[in-house]
């Protein structure tokens, strides 16, 4: 499912360059439905009453995607669709039972902020669970069923359905994880102009995955070393509970804040286990 | 009041917002005690219309959370001139959350300058409260952030009454100042 992810994302972002034709074809027998995709805009077709299926298809992994570009539109467009509107009609209208398969497993996926900053969509369109969902992991990389911990009311269906929503608008980036180490990571797909296109830069694990398996466990083993030991340090090395009438964020002259401290950010979330249970 | 023993570690968060957005409630809905206000009869006209009463200098909460973590609440008055307590309020807060009222659109703009006051002057993890989308005559939630116009100011709705709101509202704001301070180490 992330695979798919990505390659629609991929799709999105080859568009705002140029013009693209956008093929989705079916993997195992020869059948395509095609669009003409242009920066945000989704130019009408016969196929269009079609795009709905197509992108659940994609996402149930029945479908791939892929895009030529195609220089310009041979005319101006008369009728065109916002593309992110329908994928965000579009996941809407997946079952939740659907959204259920399709999310399987998506629990210890991790997932973290996109290259596109917020700004750059109009995130007050959309539902406020969309707006929590981004902004909680715009700041650091989380597993997905974090969220489900601490907004324990946030019904998993719902919430796993934004996470998708959110994902194919590139609002947030989807990463396949085990334990605290990156195993897969999808990398964008090349396409016939890819100077056009901003890609992630390539992560550290690419290269690690290059590597023998013996030799790969070896370097696993000993970033989970490296990982105790910095947290033996940092419990050796934590500074005492701040005195009386220290507050915990000093600012500077200039308006900044001070770096917290390790027991300071423990703390804090002594205070938002406290809170869970209010 | 029971006497705090030495060596408790102060966590200050604080509430702003503009007149009648919802502040007083907010802070007595998390307060382990009936809030200690600063209320006097409001002397401005556009005041007075809103509420008879209104807050002054501050109000204060506290939550314990356990013997050496305590949780300090104050509530920033919401008239503009006194916007001195602002500045003195915030001293070491480990985070703001800004009450919008949704049923009164000059309330939202001044919530919008109280905004634009902290963001450029204080570097902290602030979350936006969307209140009173309840009563009838509120407008929709999205127009109320549209009104705002804070494209990177992570928003909820949030019925202050309701401490299920509340409680969303504190962990998503424990969350951001948690993932700040992190991501800064």
């Amino acid at each position: 499912m992330i695979e798919q992810i990505v390659q629609f994302i991929n799709v999105l972002r080859a568009a705002e360059a140029s013009p693209q034709r956008v093929l989705f074809s079916l993997k195992k027998f020869p059948s395509s439905t095609e669009y003409i995709l242009s920066g945000d805009r989704l130019l009408y077709n016969k196929n269009i009453k079609l795009f709905h299926k197509v992108l659940r298809d994609l996402l149930f992994g029945t479908l791939d995607v892929s895009c030529t570009s195609i220089g310009h539109l041979p005319a101006e467009p008369i009728l065109f669709f916002d593309v992110h509107q329908f994928v965000w009609e579009t996941v809407n209208r997946i079952s939740d039972e659907d959204i259920d398969s399709i999310c399987k497993g998506m629990d210890s996926i991790s997932v973290s902020k996109t290259s596109h900053p917020v700004k750059d969509f109009s995130l007050f369109s959309r539902d406020s669970l969309d707006s929590m969902v981004v902004f909680y992991f715009q700041l650091l990389p989380k597993p997905a069923n974090v969220f489900l911990q601490d907004f324990e009311t946030t019904k998993r269906v719902h919430y796993y359905r934004s996470v998708l929503r959110m994902a194919l608008l590139d609002y947030i980036r989807l990463e396949a994880v085990a334990s605290e180490t990156i195993i897969q990571k999808i990398e964008p797909i090349q396409f016939s102009k890819p100077q056009e296109i901003s890609s992630e830069p390539p992560s550290k694990t690419v290269t690690e995955d290059s590597l023998v398996p013996p030799l790969k466990k070896v370097i696993e083993e000993s970033k989970v070393e490296e990982v105790i030991n910095k947290q033996i340090k940092e419990i050796l090395h934590s500074e005492p509970i701040a005195p009386a009438l220290q507050t915990p964020v000093e600012k500077k002259s200039d308006g900044t804040n001070v770096k917290m401290s390790k027991a300071k950010i423990e703390n804090l979330k002594k205070i938002l286990r406290n809170i869970k249970q209010l | 009041m029971t006497e705090e023993p030495k060596n408790t570690a102060y966590f200050k968060l604080v509430i702003s917002g503009s007149v009648n957005s919802g502040k007083t409630t907010f802070v007595r809905t998390i307060s382990e005690f009936d809030p200690i206000t600063t209320d006097e009869y409001a002397t401005e006209a556009d005041v007075k219309v809103l509420k008879g009463q209104t807050t002054v200098a501050m109000d204060y909460g506290r939550r314990t959370i356990d013997e050496d973590v305590v949780l300090h609440i104050y509530a920033t008055p919401g008239q503009e001139r006194f916007n001195f307590m602002w500045d003195v309020l915030v001293e070491g807060a480990f985070g703001v959350i800004f009450l919008a009222d949704s049923t009164d659109l000059d309330s939202i703009s001044n919530t919008k300058k109280i905004i634009k006051y902290f963001s450029e002057k204080f570097n902290l993890p602030y979350l936006l409260c969307v209140t009173k989308l309840d009563v009838p005559s509120s407008i929709e939630y999205k127009e109320v952030l549209k009104l705002i116009d804070k494209q990177d100011l992570f928003a909820i709705p949030c019925n202050t009454t309701q401490k299920e709101d509340v409680r969303t509202a504190l962990i998503a704001l424990l969350s951001l100042a948690i993932d700040k301070a992190a991501a800064q180490t």
